[in-house]
């Protein structure tokens, strides 16, 4: 091959080691459990700055930080700690993390209107006025005040 | 836009053009970016009606992030395990009607989902692929948007460099 190259030799570099990406491929799979939760955080955290048109720089004078460590907060790659996402949680009145109890399920926007949607029409259908919404799905059984 | 030099990935089958507009390898770029969420949410800001077109169903912007972020960590994972045998398979002609690999032909690899908007663009030759960058495509025609539209650039950039400069074409060349 290097042969029939051999015009454009002087151009092609042969160190693999010159292929950062190869790196970070590694480091990805090593550390792929924090980096997607921290670009999760980032993502939601983008957002809010956005929908609230809070620049990076006046972020980082929120939290008293640099605002390379909150570029490298929004670029997901910082392992972050409770404290910083405490911090994160207040500045912008957001929450990032819940921790789900025994007793409480997480159910998705659309998941629940559909279950509501269904109860409203069902109820209208049958005149009744209960004192609380109640859907059923799969397993689980939620109720909310009507 | 000029080539500044051309990486070796894979021994004498895969390599990666470096330009001059941004010294560095196009897989370091293309990485760096589909695994920045800064980079991606103003992408899908500035795209969201493409995003929303319909053809990739009701998608918000933070799961279209999320979702180039995965595909983007299991196309590099293929191509960081790719070994020769493979990457025929991974890098299909840019024309869906043609079926063989032939010198200086234009080629994509795409992520893994059916509808995966990743995609990494090379040229073929002499049994090897020479990358030349990558996009996220969100409409049917590369000449459509301006990201994709330098894409087909930089294949032809490639294709007339290779056509002109690799050994057993160059008499051709000098011919025509």
């Amino acid at each position: 091959m290097q042969e029939k190259l051999e015009n454009i030799q002087h151009l092609i570099i042969s160190d693999t080691e010159a292929n950062g990406w190869r790196k970070q491929v590694e480091y990805r799979r090593t550390n792929k459990d924090w980096l997607k939760k921290s670009a999760k955080i980032a993502i939601k955290v983008l957002r809010v700055l956005r929908e609230k048109k809070i620049t990076q720089v006046q972020l980082s004078g929120l939290l008293a930080v640099s605002p390379q460590h909150i570029n490298k907060i929004l670029k997901g790659r910082e392992n972050l700690t409770l404290e910083t996402i405490g911090k994160l949680e207040s500045a912008l009145d957001i929450e990032l993390v819940t921790i789900v109890k025994a007793d409480e399920k997480v159910v998705k926007s659309k998941e629940w209107d559909s279950m509501l949607s269904y109860y409203f029409t069902t109820n209208i259908k049958d005149s009744q006025s209960p004192s609380f919404v109640s859907a059923e799905c799969g397993e689980n059984k939620y109720e909310l005040a009507a | 836009m000029k080539i500044l030099h051309i990486f070796e990935v894979l021994k004498d089958r895969l390599y990666a053009a470096e330009y001059d507009d941004n010294k560095q390898n196009i897989l370091d770029i293309l990485q760096e970016q589909w695994t920045d969420p800064v980079f991606l949410e103003l992408f899908f800001e500035v795209h969201k009606s493409d995003l929303q077109s319909g053809f990739f169903g009701a998608i918000s912007i933070e799961q279209a992030i999320e979702d180039t972020m995965e595909e983007a960590d299991e196309l590099f994972d293929v191509l960081y395990d790719a070994d020769e045998d493979h990457l025929d398979q991974l890098f299909k002609s840019l024309d869906n009607r043609e079926y063989k690999v032939i010198d200086f032909q234009k080629r994509k690899a795409k992520g893994a989902a059916k509808k995966s908007w990743l995609r990494i663009y090379a040229v073929s030759c002499n049994d090897a692929y020479f990358i030349t960058g990558g996009a996220i495509k969100l409409t049917k025609e590369m000449k459509e948007r301006e990201n994709t539209k330098n894409e087909l650039d930089k294949l032809e950039l490639m294709r007339i460099l290779l056509r002109a400069n690799t050994g057993e074409h160059l008499f051709v060349y000098l011919n025509i």
